[in-house]
């Protein structure tokens, strides 16, 4: 096996400060081939790379030029051949950063070039398994985002669409004139509803339910119980969209008169009414001379602590209805939240006369000839009104529709503190839950009105299709393999992992004894190798991450170190690809300068990182550690960034216990666009060293 | 930690009825061969890895992961155990010493598959599940219930 090295000068730019022939000479000492070139991004640098992998017989390659986030893609694509790759961030890592200190920017190079081979020696091909996906489409709810999303996708692919009740449209059947714009939804409605219906590739069960999931991404099985005499049916599909949608929640303060008197209403109720062009007091039957609409029920308390977002616009667009009817409209509201064009709304409402109370309503009594009593503060006069309104209408809390938690159990997704479905990553993913295959769209996530349901729906239904059609990537299956002998079946690995991707199978070994073992299932694993840092036994290991590629990393580069006469303290960082290499990169490409004594040993996620990786580094002689990672609530993997935390302030507890300065190791949680933080922490780690001095254990 | 029985066992509505009848402090009693459902369950702490395979299996929870860790038992982990990544914070710790470890270092909540194993023997109903996973023979079985304990503990828990 050869493995080669192809070094990058960025258009002769970086040449004054590495030298690029001293680099060569010591590559060559260590009988690897070499070449290096100046424009590595250009079509014409791709075809010397690729003569020199030819005429060299290179099986796996070490690049030495700019960051992978420029150019991995590219040269994956054009060098088939090559088994596996290492970068060397020269650019952005070492020669901006450390511009002033030619000297240690050479010494640097060569240093994380020969960790990056030594690397490369260790690090197995990863299987180029790939994995069938059913083309179809399962949508569960069949509201406006369910509909929206099976519309878009059917012109593709099979669609599967579920409602739980007798009719399609969800929360839109109970609705009249909607926002923006007053157009009658009930049209449009039928229209979709007919789209659908005559579509070939859709298939519609209504009055259904799922009973059960089984199966991977690309290929699940579900059980349904459909109407027709109580049987079940068993269909087949590749990836689901959760479209649940939701509800408006019943307040649960007694003291609203809800479920007292029946002229308490909810918002839901009003549209109903409205719908149907006749608003009336339930218990007359008469037309209402007022009405108080009473918004943040159940809502921005500590029950429900978020703002539901839709309730103030379509409340206001409600008042304006019934101004125009004739019914004096009052809204008592907390703070008017109706965003972007919605303020004209508001405007409108204004100049109509409707009338607004800033005051959350606290209680509303019930007289003896059951009429209304509602005390209110105005909070922004402190002035108290008693109001007598026909009848009171109450905005409560949307919440995620019934038995959505249920589904989401069996799915394997997880929930928000607001028990909405979780996404991945809101950053760069939306629309894609913690299972791969699996999307999200409409109000199962958060609120949204009709247009926002639409638009996410359309994301979904793109997001599906894509994963339909590409299918699984082979570089996605770089997960974790389980050493049987040496699993104990703890389970531990099964409880850390975020994504429901390990499994406990029971085996019967020899002795007639039952034993239990961890499983990976690849398609829905992530790669963070969360995992493999909590495993007592080592028996779960990371592809390409595994112990012995981590260990040889951080030996090779203590011995690269000495070789080069390093004589400034070493600090090693270990980083996550996400934010955490990438804030790197950005700090070069920022153009901040910081001390050239820093290693970066990169790691998929910080939760990869476990005690014993900390340890090896203090073990082989570095002065500080560092771990460089997302911040813990924006983890890319949900988890890594936080168990990261914990292992840090573990082992630091463990290297006070032994005497052992706990201050060299430190963490800094950052976005890529914090490249300071970075900077900073390798600022004071330094400051740390001079303070303790060099590791005992050098 | 104080521990509230929500609905009591059927073994705690035993041990009450023994400590009802009780006119003195028992003593360690032999349970009879073939038996099932009393014993002890005794746990070594240098062979035991923490990793928490028992507690897992015990529906009781008389068998859970406290959060503390030991670096003094750690330190007399077999060389050649099959936990390689214990065997490996072992050796890392043994050459990064400066002092020795005293005191058990606390396990922050949330990070799995590593503490101290606690037992409850007024909970454990000798099912032996403990004893069967446990790879490490850290966790053995012996033919007498020992009342003494038994009772020390929930005299203490109360």
């Amino acid at each position: 096996m050869v493995v080669g090295v192809v070094i990058c000068d960025c258009g002769e730019k970086l040449g004054n400060i590495i030298k690029y022939d001293k680099v060569i000479n010591a590559i060559q000492e260590l009988k690897a081939p070499i070449k290096k070139i100046s424009n590595l991004c250009l079509a014409a640098g791709i075809e010397e790379i690729k003569k020199f992998v030819e005429s060299e017989s290179i099986d796996k390659l070490v690049v030495g030029a700019c960051t992978p986030k420029f150019i991995e893609y590219t040269l994956r694509q054009a060098l088939s051949t090559v088994l596996e790759f290492e970068f060397v961030i020269l650019r952005e890592h070492i020669a901006w950063p450390n511009k002033a200190e030619p000297e240690k920017a050479t010494k640097k190079a060569i240093i994380l070039l020969k960790t990056a081979i030594a690397a490369l020696e260790v690090k197995a091909k990863i299987d180029q398994e790939k994995y069938e996906v059913d083309q179809s489409v399962l949508i569960i709810g069949g509201g406006v985002a369910g509909i929206q999303a099976a519309l878009d996708l059917a012109a593709n692919v099979k669609v599967y669409l579920i409602e739980k009740d007798e009719n399609l449209g969800g929360n839109l059947r109970n609705m009249g004139k909607v926002f923006p714009g007053d157009f009658l939804i009930q049209e449009i409605l039928q229209d979709k509803i007919k789209q659908l219906e005559s579509n070939s590739n859709i298939t519609v069960y209504k009055n259904t339910k799922i009973v059960d999931i089984y199966g991977n991404p690309g290929s699940y099985e579900i059980t349904l119980e459909t109407p027709s005499a109580n049987s079940t049916e068993i269909i087949k599909t590749g990836a689901i969209i959760v479209a649940t949608g939701i509800e408006e929640s019943k307040p649960y303060h007694l003291d609203l008169g809800y479920g007292k008197s029946q002229d308490v209403i909810l918002q839901t109720d009003l549209a109903r009414m409205l719908k149907d062009g006749k608003v009336v007091v339930p218990s007359t039957g008469k037309k209402p001379e007022s009405v108080l609409i009473g918004n943040c029920i159940n809502c921005r308390d500590e029950n429900h602590f978020y703002c539901s977002k839709i309730c103030c616009t379509y409340s206001i667009h409600h008042a304006i209805e019934l101004i125009e009817d004739g019914i004096e409209p009052i809204i008592c509201y907390m703070d008017i939240r109706t965003p972007y064009k919605y303020e004209n709304l508001y405007r409108e409402a204004r100049e109509k006369g409707v009338t607004f109370i800033r005051g959350k309503l606290q209680s509303v009594e019930v007289g003896p000839n059951n009429e209304l009593i509602v005390p209110v503060e105005n909070t922004l006069t402190n002035e108290i009104y008693e109001l007598s309104p026909d009848l009171v209408v109450l905005s409560s809390a949307l919440v995620p529709a019934a038995g959505s938690e249920k589904l989401a159990e069996m799915l394997g997704l997880n929930l928000k503190e607001s028990c909405f479905i979780s996404d991945l990553y809101s950053k760069t993913n939306p629309s894609q839950t913690t299972q791969r295959g699996i999307f999200l769209a409409g109000s199962a996530f958060t609120p949204m009105s009709i247009q926002e349901s639409m638009s996410h729906a359309s994301a979904a239904a793109v997001k599906a299709l894509k994963f339909l059609r590409e299918g699984m990537l082979t570089r996605d299956l770089l997960v974790p393999t389980i050493d049987e002998d040496l699993c104990n079946g703890c389970a531990t690995c099964r409880d850390t992992c975020q994504f429901n991707a390990i499994t406990m199978i029971v085996q019967t070994n020899t002795d007639t004894e039952i034993v239990q073992k961890a499983s990976v299932d690849p398609t829905k694993c992530r790669g963070c190798g969360t995992c493999s840092a909590v495993c007592p036994t080592g028996a779960t290991q990371l592809a390409n991450y595994q112990r012995g590629v981590i260990f040889t990393k951080i030996e090779t580069m203590m011995k690269a170190i000495k070789a080069e006469k390093w004589e400034e303290p070493v600090i090693l960082a270990l980083t996550c690809e996400e934010c955490g290499s990438c804030g790197v990169d950005i700090a070069g490409l920022a153009g901040f300068e910081y001390p050239a004594n820093v290693f970066t040993i990169d790691v998929p996620c910080a939760g990869r990182i476990g005690v014993i990786d900390i340890l090896k580094a203090f073990v082989e002689g570095a002065d500080a550690v560092l771990i460089v990672q997302c911040p813990e609530k924006s983890c890319h993997y949900m988890f890594g960034s936080h168990n990261a935390n914990l292992v840090v302030q573990f082992t630091k507890d463990i290297l006070t216990e032994i005497g052992f300065e706990s201050s060299r190791l430190a963490n800094v949680e950052m976005v890529s666009s914090d490249p300071d933080k970075y900077v900073k922490a390798i600022q004071d780690l330094n400051k740390v060293i001079e303070e303790v001095g060099s590791n005992p254990n050098k | 930690m104080s521990i509230t029985w929500v609905e009591k066992t059927k073994r705690r509505y035993l041990l009450e009825l023994i400590r009802k009848l009780a006119v003195k402090t028992p003593e360690i009693i032999p349970v009879p061969e073939e038996l099932h459902g009393f014993g002890t369950v005794v746990h070594d702490a240098d062979k035991c890895i923490a990793c928490g395979s028992c507690t897992r299996m015990c529906e009781d929870e008389a068998i859970t992961l406290e959060g503390t860790f030991d670096l003094k038992s750690l330190e007399k982990l077999p060389k050649d155990t099959n936990a390689k990544n214990r065997a490996l914070l072992a050796e890392f710790i043994a050459k990064l010493k400066r002092k020795e470890p005293e005191n058990p270092v606390p396990v922050p909540e949330g990070l799995l598959g590593i503490g101290t194993i606690g037992l409850k023997l007024s909970r454990c109903i000798a099912c032996k599940e403990c004893v069967r996973i446990c790879e490490y023979e850290a966790l053995s079985f012996k033919e007498e219930w020992n009342l003494k304990d038994i009772f020390a503990e929930i005299q203490e828990e109360s």
